[in-house]
């Protein structure tokens, strides 16, 4: 079924809209939802609250594109649950690693991230993606959007491990170069 | 929040085309595992015995993909918890294909996967391939400059071999390589020679269970038959905007290009009439009709012994077959049910 007709079954305020939009994207949000939280549990816990916040939320928004609007609602679920599980010790597989990472892009002093809006964030790194080549800009929202490991990242891309790090570490110290430089203060 | 979650949440929010681009379009990944793990599993079923059967109805093979079972295998899960970016290897530590992987010759940018490939199956001498390599913890690149070479039936657009020490050399893809039509993607390939063909697998909607399940044929699919059926439209156009759409597949097999160093990748039908690869690392489709995906499509699941692998978890859930669709780092091990009584015949 096309996202458009499943989109309409939500306006319409059909039920049948959620099954639908299940079958054809429950793997992919699960597979988001678990390179975050760790466990098919939490994981299954995130996918069943996606649904019923994406049928809360239809309408009145009306996506454009339901598998990205979908993938953004997992992801942001499935972070507040690992925040939230996690606030005070790490937690196991990629997460602590992908924070450290991130780390990297933070500037020691003055922090740009502190500074900015929420919002103003986002579109300093939409323009500094934009301006990336795609196999490179792949492996960052891979990594940092779906929080996927080195290792997965190198056998979808067909690479070696060391130039996913290679080129991951490269974009790090680019978007940190470029969060500074940028005047968004 | 801390400043790393402000980030973290703010990448979140980016365009969906960046988000789209880099979904895993083809499970290449997970038909590895299913593959590889299964065949293992199939051996290993022979060696311990007791294995859960149902019988399909009236003793035929299914006549369409939705109104009967299939037969199903029971193969354990155990779950690799990702450690390799804990520690990132030092300069000297690495390999130097790990140092050096990426190459510049001409206009084309390659990047290796560490793959060797012997001399005899090397063609003319090109111009010098520069190489980069960058040592994380001194943040300092180095700099290499090798002879780069044909490989024999591939086009250099496509991939080429560099000697990086003294009579070793490696295969170099680049992942930009965009044909215009099939008939360039064999022929730039040599596919028809250099293209190995594995099993297949696909998705199938139980009603009973009201889940899709993965059918996987272990047996290799007549490689004759795939480029009778599928590559005979030479003059099928590439996509041009792969990244940017969404391709449902039907039926996928697992292909390996060992010049290449492709080893269980994916080449698939769409219900659409997509034919879709992600050999040379980069997604492509070339539309060669609906009667003919369909076709193929038909064909595998008429004319090969099919299985629905029911993956048993470490979790409650009794059937995670679902749950494990999707987990990259998941490995099958042994097969369950030594001992255990036979489940219940299906007539």
């Amino acid at each position: 079924m096309e996202d458009k007709d499943i989109v309409k079954l939500f306006l319409e305020r059909d039920e049948k809209a959620i099954g639908y939009a299940e079958q054809k994207y429950g793997t992919y949000c699960r597979s988001i939802s678990r390179s975050i939280v760790g466990t098919n549990e939490d994981a299954n816990e995130c996918l069943n609250d996606t649904f019923l916040r994406a049928w809360n939320s239809i309408p009145p928004a009306k996506p454009e594109n339901l598998k990205a609007y979908l993938a953004k609602i997992i992801r942001n679920l499935s972070l507040d649950l690992y925040d939230s599980k996690n606030a005070q010790k790490r937690g196991n597989g990629e997460m602590p690693v992908i924070y450290d990472e991130l780390s990297e892009c933070i500037a020691s002093e003055e922090s740009v991230i502190e500074k900015l809006e929420a919002s103003a964030l986002t579109t300093a790194i939409n323009d500094f993606l934009s301006k990336q080549k795609p196999e490179l800009r792949k492996l960052f929202v891979k990594r940092y959007w779906y929080a996927q490991s080195v290792k997965e990242i190198a056998q979808s891309e067909n690479a070696s491990e060391s130039y996913v790090k290679m080129s991951l570490h490269r974009l790090r110290k680019k978007l940190s170069d470029f969060l500074s430089k940028e005047s968004w203060l | 929040m801390t400043k790393e979650q402000k980030l973290m949440n703010a990448i979140g929010n980016i365009d969906d085309e960046f988000i789209l681009e880099a979904a895993d379009k083809a499970p290449a990944v997970k038909k590895k595992s299913y593959v590889k793990w299964i065949a293992l599993a199939a051996c290993l079923c022979l060696c311990v015995g007791a294995v859960a059967v149902f019988v399909l109805r009236n003793g035929d093979k299914p006549k369409t993909s939705d109104d009967a079972r299939w037969k199903e295998k029971y193969v354990e899960m155990s779950y690799e918890l990702s450690t390799d970016s804990a520690y990132e290897k030092k300069w000297d530590e690495l390999k130097i294909y790990e140092q050096y992987s990426e190459a510049t010759l001409g206009n084309n940018t390659y990047i290796t996967g560490g793959c060797e490939i012997e001399k005899s199956q090397l063609g003319k001498k090109l111009s010098v391939a520069e190489l980069v390599g960058y040592d994380i913890y001194d943040d300092k690149y180095y700099y290499l400059s090798c002879e780069g070479y044909e490989i024999t039936g591939i086009n250099t657009e496509c991939a080429v071999a560099i000697e990086l020490e003294t009579d070793k050399f490696y295969v170099y893809r680049n992942s930009g390589y965009k044909p215009e039509t099939l008939g360039d993607f064999v022929n730039d390939l040599s596919l028809e020679e250099n293209l190995v063909v594995g099993g297949a697998s696909f998705l199938w909607y139980d009603y009973e269970k009201e889940k899709y399940q993965t059918v996987v044929f272990e047996d290799n699919i007549d490689k004759q038959k795939v480029f009778e059926m599928l590559f005979s439209d030479l003059d099928a156009q590439a996509v041009k905007d792969y990244d940017l759409r969404s391709f449902e597949e039907d039926m996928g097999l697992s292909v390996s290009v060992p010049k290449l160093g492709h080893n269980n990748i994916s080449l698939a039908v769409t219900k659409d009439g997509y034919l879709t690869t992600n050999i040379l690392s980069t997604g492509k489709a070339f539309y060669i009709g609906e009667d003919k995906t369909k076709a193929f499509s038909d064909y595998v699941k008429y004319n090969y012994e099919g299985f629905v692998i029911i993956y048993v978890d470490d979790v409650t859930d009794e059937d995670s077959s679902y749950a494990s669709d999707d987990d990259s780092s998941a490995v099958a091990s042994t097969v369950v049910s030594q001992g255990q009584p036979a489940p219940e015949i299906i007539e």
